[in-house]
């Protein structure tokens, strides 16, 4: 027994030991700001951390990244343990639930302070960070797709080249005609283990063709409109026509559309602004030329904001940053990101014509419906759409039964 | 006990079968993700793709070694995966021990409510095991991370080990009681070398439990000082797509280790097998 | 056994039941701490509404335990669960048993097999997902391409389609788990006495007579521990599944883990998710005790 007791002292001692470390190693005179930002931050965290301490005396910055992978349960268990981080960064499909469930700080006072209005910003980014009651979320990012294309594979078919009017049903006879071969002439994404590519791959033909997810006061369905299941049946005719790759019904656009765009086989897809700085290298290696033009129809409006956690007291540090970073000069500086505050697009490497083409995409786009239950449509949205791609159920079967659910999940 | 040659033969073929079969499928996506770590970045994504890369690249290899920050996820991986094995096998075997062979009141009780921790849906136990850790100021600390894989861990090697224990006929403890020995010495000297196979079997799961674990530290341990290897692999994909290359050098340099460790362990275990194997 | 000896032991033991609680103290003090709470919390969230962030409770009766149970997905994500975890079960017992009784041979390049058959549990798990998903890939992975080379028509979209994708990503994770099963059943096989086995041979058993007769029986109460908490993980485990296909396509992959995670961490109905975490433990501790009442039956029937 002697010897037992001795080892359970010792043992705490170790664990004791061990956590008063903890607690020791965290004294800083200056007022630590920690900000949750994504991991492909990574590039940036050096200049950022030593031009705040510069701008901002008697402040310091502490950049936390965190993977994309489960980077919304990651967040809101932080933040219902009660340490979360001063600033989180947030995107804009994780806004509604978050927003919706009490996690985040209304922003409405610090914005009209600091002269944050509304025109600063692109407005679909700002729209989703924004519910009836208060404003929750500054928009630093905004993103969008455009149309990629092949021109070598355009050459090569001889056919012309997508241009910035093209519509659905030219981009749907386009593909048609580039597939040939063994090669596709479109991709679209329909994994379940991505939504929200599969949101950004269909909703431009849902809203080009003039349908949505729900009527206008976001009380019911709207699926099994005629418009809506026009959208449908010619993002599904895509698959079922065999127009896209075997495998889209379970791909990613980034995971799975763009490699294959990049190995030259398949001659167009929605590509966002982060991709589109890596196709050169892919292009010279691969030998070919490429271009982009806009997306059809209106394209779901991306981006990401910065949000105060509720479990934050002292806002003051976070304030700090968010009035620092979103200023245009700074939040130019930055490489990683296309600015949401549009005097910020004309500077920097942001101003380089490569990105225009997502300048001009910003007046084609769209949000996404802004409801809390966003998240259990777009569930059933991809899961009744994979069925119509499978082929057991037709298009309006599939449009009927989303309705079905997405009333049930309202009402 | 001699063995009909053309028996001994027959079984031999049949062995070198199996193990050929089961070779392949244990191998075959083990050696794929080798040979995407030695591959450059667009030949990564080819349509015909080859076993052996066009252009073989150490590149991959040299980045991650480089990375200083991966090099201290696999220290911390390391630190937390060793101190959760010692950590659990020492309570585990204890308790096993006293459940085995000791009655004493709220025991059943005990003992069953040790499986719900398994029954429980992780996701049920991710917010509010977040709390405690945070109450007990051991949110981003490895002790922290320690105690949620000792507890976690429990319905495995606290039972195994009583069951292991359970069939060790109580004799040979009687003996020990008989020359005075007491419950402890008794447990270190004589039931602990009889439990060998299972401790050890006991330990790699715990070892390899702490090493891949994914959600808690993800949601635990996020602090760049105490950050998991696991964690810092998902850094590897990002919304510009998976970096295969590199993910897959990484994940295969820090697999080592671990096959390491368990070659090592795995020799309590079969030891005994020898005087057992077929003679012939 | 000698009961004589047994009576002394136990009397003795009856008297130190002190020491037996000591042993399981700390086991004890750490499930208390880390247990006991989240246990009682889900218990209560499952009859309320949960409303975040302050946790604020709105009592719901049965109600979550009703949507739970009228779902219309319920009888297809049962049947994906029943068969993920049943199907990869026996998989993993036939992979782990096959290696286990392989080592029990000597041969050259038994090391070799030792070391090879462990190298997939090693694997993280997030590695692991994403490879295999990468393998499976009907366009630029490798397994169709040399299915291709044998015979194209075989070439499918193994994930993407609904009747091949629940068995694609069945072998995925039990690739992932044998290593596991096959090290528990060697260390079990090593806690049966030699005697035994060598006894049999003399008497004249084969091999095969000597597994089924003496081998099987001796590992069976091990092996129903394994199973119990290889069953019940397989209904947790969600991870796999949520990377390769994210429950897809519609609802062919879709299981009981999966659903449980989405509900708590994507709709934030903290409260239907713990409905369904209890439902689980019932049905758990239902087939448990189905169970220990059987084995009782049946020592019954053998002490006559």
């Amino acid at each position: 027994m002697k010897r037992n007791w001795k080892k359970w002292v010792s043992a705490a001692a170790v664990i004791g030991t061990l956590c008063a470390g903890m607690a020791f190693s965290a004294s800083a005179e200056d007022k630590e700001v920690s900000v949750w930002l994504g991991s492909w931050w990574e590039g940036e965290v050096e200049w950022m951390t030593q031009k705040f301490a510069e701008d901002n005396p008697g402040y310091t910055l502490n950049i936390e990244l965190q993977p994309i992978a489960n980077y919304q349960d990651n967040a809101t268990s932080a933040i219902l343990g009660g340490s979360g981080p001063d600033v989180l960064a947030l995107d804009t499909l994780f806004l509604p639930a978050m927003m919706d469930q009490g996690l985040l700080q209304p922003l409405d006072d610090f914005a009209a302070e600091n002269g944050f209005t509304e025109d600063l910003f692109v407005d679909t980014v700002y729209d989703a960070g924004r519910t009836d009651e208060a404003l929750y979320a500054l928009p630093y990012r905004f993103t969008c797709t455009s149309l990629y294309y092949n021109k070598t594979m355009f050459d090569e078919a001889g056919v012309e080249y997508p241009t910035d009017d093209i519509t659905i049903d030219g981009l749907c006879e386009l593909a048609a005609q580039l597939t040939k071969d063994g090669k596709y002439g479109f991709g679209i994404a329909a994994s379940k283990n991505d939504m929200a590519n599969v949101m950004t791959s269909f909703v431009p033909f849902l809203w080009g063709e003039g349908g949505d997810f729900v009527n206008e006061d976001i009380t019911a369905g709207a699926m099994s409109t005629p418009e809506s299941i026009e959208g449908i049946k010619k993002w599904v005719g895509l698959y079922l026509d065999g127009s896209v790759p075997e495998g889209c019904i379970n791909y990613a656009i980034t995971a799975d559309l763009f490699p294959l765009a990049m190995s030259g086989e398949i001659a167009m897809i929605p590509m966002g602004d982060s991709n589109i700085v890596k196709i050169d290298e892919f292009a010279q290696e691969n030998g070919f030329e490429w271009g982009v033009c806009l997306h059809p129809g209106l394209v779901r409006a991306a981006g990401w904001s910065f949000t105060i956690p509720s479990s934050i007291e002292d806002r003051d540090g976070a304030e700090t940053f968010i009035k620092w970073f979103l200023q245009p000069e700074i939040l130019s500086m930055n490489n990683t990101v296309l600015p949401a505050v549009k005097e910020a697009q004309d500077m920097g490497k942001w101003g380089d014509e490569l990105y225009d083409i997502y300048k001009k995409q910003a007046d084609q786009c769209k949000n996404a419906p802004q409801t809390p239950a966003w998240t259990q449509i777009q569930l059933i949205v991809t899961e009744e759409l994979q069925n119509a791609l499978s082929g057991s159920v037709t298009c309006e079967e599939a449009a009927a039964i989303m309705d079905e659910r997405i009333n049930e999940v309202l009402g | 006990m001699t063995m009909n040659k053309k028996k001994r033969t027959l079984i031999l073929v049949l062995v070198y079968v199996l193990c050929i079969l089961i070779s392949i499928f244990a191998l075959a996506p083990f050696v794929w993700g080798i040979s995407t770590s030695l591959k450059n970045n667009t030949e990564v994504y080819s349509l015909t793709p080859t076993l052996i890369p066009k252009k073989v690249t150490l590149a991959n290899y040299i980045a991650v070694f480089h990375d200083s920050s991966m090099m201290h996820y696999f220290r911390n991986s390391l630190i937390v995966s060793l101190l959760s094995t010692a950590v659990s096998m020492v309570v585990a075997l204890l308790a096993a021990y006293g459940f085995s062979r000791y009655r004493f009141p709220g025991r059943s009780a005990m003992l069953t409510s040790v499986l719900f921790i398994r029954i429980l849906p992780r996701v049920c136990l991710l917010v509010p095991f977040y709390m405690i850790l945070a109450k007990l100021k051991l949110i981003n600390s490895i002790p922290g991370l320690v105690l949620v894989y000792l507890v976690v861990g429990m319905p495995l090697t606290v039972w195994l080990l009583k069951g292991y224990i359970d069939g060790i006929p109580i004799e040979v403890e009687e003996s020990a009681f008989v020359d005075g020995c007491g419950p402890v010495q008794s447990l270190i000297y004589v039931v602990m070398p009889m439990v060998a196979p299972a401790l050890a079997a006991v330990a790699m799961f715990v070892f390899i439990l702490a090493w891949n674990e994914f959600m808690f530290p993800l949601l635990f341990a996020k602090d760049q000082a105490c950050r998991t290897l696991s964690v810092g692999l998902a850094f590897y994909i990002d919304e510009t797509g998976i970096q295969w290359g590199q993910m897959m050098a990484a994940s295969i340099l820090m697999s080592l280790p671990a096959i390491l460790v368990f070659s090592y362990a795995q020799k309590y275990i079969v030891s005994g097998l020898s005087e057992g194997a077929v003679k012939g | 056994m000698s009961k004589k000896s047994n009576k002394v032991l136990t009397a003795r033991r009856k008297r130190e039941w002190g020491s037996g609680l000591l042993f399981v103290s700390p086991s004890v003090i750490a499930m208390a701490c880390m247990v006991a709470y989240p246990l009682v919390l889900v218990l209560i969230y499952s009859f309320c509404k949960v409303s975040l962030p302050k946790f604020d409770l709105k009592y719901l009766g049965f109600e979550n335990f009703r949507k739970v149970l009228t779902s219309s997905q319920l009888p297809v994500v049962l049947k994906n669960t029943l068969l993920w975890t049943f199907v990869s079960l026996l998989i993993r017992f036939i992979l782990g048993f096959a290696s286990a009784l392989i080592m029990q041979v000597d041969f050259k390049g038994k090391t070799l097999f030792r070391i090879i058959t462990l190298i997939p549990w090693t694997m993280p798990s997030i590695v692991a997902a994403n490879l295999w998903r990468w393998i499976y890939n009907p366009d630029t992975g490798i397994l169709n391409f040399l299915v291709k080379q044998i015979n194209p028509a075989a070439a499918t979209n193994w994930l993407g389609n609904s009747s091949t994708a629940l068995m694609a990503v069945i072998i995925s994770y039990s690739w992932m788990g044998f290593p596991y099963l096959m090290l528990m059943i060697v260390a079990g096989m090593q806690g049966i006495p030699r005697e035994y086995t060598e006894a049999a041979r003399i008497d004249g058993a084969n091999a095969v007579q000597v597994f089924f007769r003496i081998t099987l029986p001796q590992l069976k109460g091990f092996l129903l521990i394994l199973t119990l908490l290889e069953i019940i993980s397989g209904f947790n485990s969600f991870d796999l599944i949520f990377t390769m296909t994210g429950g897809g396509p519609g609802v062919a992959t879709e299981t009981v883990g999966l659903n449980i995670y989405r509900m708590a961490f994507q709709n934030y109905d903290f409260g239907k998710a713990s409905g369904m975490g209890v439902l689980l433990l019932i049905m758990v501790m239902i087939g448990f005790g189905l169970y220990s009442v059987r084995q009782r039956r049946l020592e019954r029937r053998w002490q006559g």
